[in-house]
């Protein structure tokens, strides 16, 4: 087992989970603390920017949940180890809500700044394209039975999905559209400082929730991997025959 | 320009969609168990004496 593999495998056991949970709970209340009382009124948009604490986080979210399942991918296609996949079918369900959950954020920021829900923005556009990669991404993973070939299959789809994730973030500077430039985190930043420091402690916040998120979801995911060892290995009838591969019932042996 | 109604909403449904989720996280890991509670109790053939 790799260090990685060991470093993975405790932070998603129950205490790590639970000290986990804590931690967001704590960084969630800091990072609305900051957003919707410290950090000031924008001059122009007034209060309706404060959506830029959520909406960029949740972008964020998605990118690094999306390398995630990149990671897991390759890592499942070189070693063959199911908890790779377990891994990235994870993540692409968390980076599927974080993408949901930054175009809904923005579209209700473009309302009152744009004049307008939705426009075919490239960044936008290429935003909406990458959640519907991911989302066949899960779709692909309810199609074959087989677990290794649902995880082969599904591996081949989140390394080639992840090339429009470079053609999100850089969409702002390669065509012109409505949607701003991206706001620098590192160097000099282009905000109020106050604004910065609200900004960064969403984004740890938000990183933190990721982990808690993964953590949660992977114990489910062995949950159900055991689920489905336990329902495919054949089982005795009272009177002592083999009953078979019995995957659907949850009620006791026929007698 | 202060539309506070679409900040409350931005706030809300980022709220929402998480407590939702991870409440059906809870669910899902509940029903799990349960379910492999109830197969493990009943024996396999390998557990034949």
């Amino acid at each position: 087992m790799s260090s990685a593999e060991r470093a993975l495998g405790k932070l998603t056991a129950r205490r790590g989970e639970r000290v986990l949970g804590w931690l967001t709970l704590g960084a969630l209340v800091v990072t609305a603390l900051f957003a919707l009382v410290i950090s000031p009124r924008e001059a122009v948009q007034g209060n309706v920017f404060r959506l830029i604490y959520v909406h960029v986080p949740s972008a964020w979210l998605a990118y690094l949940a999306f390398t995630v399942v990149l990671i897991g991918s390759i890592a499942y296609l070189v070693t063959r180890k199911i908890r790779w996949d377990r891994m990235a079918a994870a993540s692409a369900e968390i980076g599927v809500l974080f993408t949901a959950l930054t175009i809904v954020i923005g579209s209700l920021w473009a309302k009152p700044v744009w004049g307008t829900y939705w426009t075919w923005d490239p960044r936008l556009t290429a935003t909406a394209i990458m959640l519907l990669i991911y989302l066949g991404y899960l779709a692909v993973r309810k199609l074959p039975d087989d677990p290794a070939k649902r995880a082969r299959w599904a591996a081949v789809v989140g390394i080639v999905g992840f090339v429009d994730i470079p053609i999100v973030h850089l969409s702002v500077r390669w065509w012109r559209g409505l949607h701003q430039a991206p706001a620098r985190l590192l160097g000099v930043p282009k905000m109020a400082p106050l604004m910065g420091v609200a900004l960064m402690i969403a984004v740890v916040a938000f990183t933190i929730l990721y982990l808690y998120l993964m953590a949660l979801r992977m114990r489910i995911g062995r949950a159900e991997a055991r689920l489905l060892q336990e329902a495919l290995a054949p089982r005795l009838e009272p009177a002592g025959r083999a009953v078979g591969q019995d995957v659907t019932s949850e009620a006791p042996a026929r007698g | 320009m202060d539309n506070l109604g679409y900040l409350l909403a931005g706030y809300l449904i980022t709220g929402l969609s998480l407590a939702a989720y991870v409440t059906s996280l809870y669910a899902r890991g509940r029903r799990a168990r349960r379910r492999t509670d109830s197969l493990g109790a009943r024996p396999r053939v390998t557990d034949r004496p």
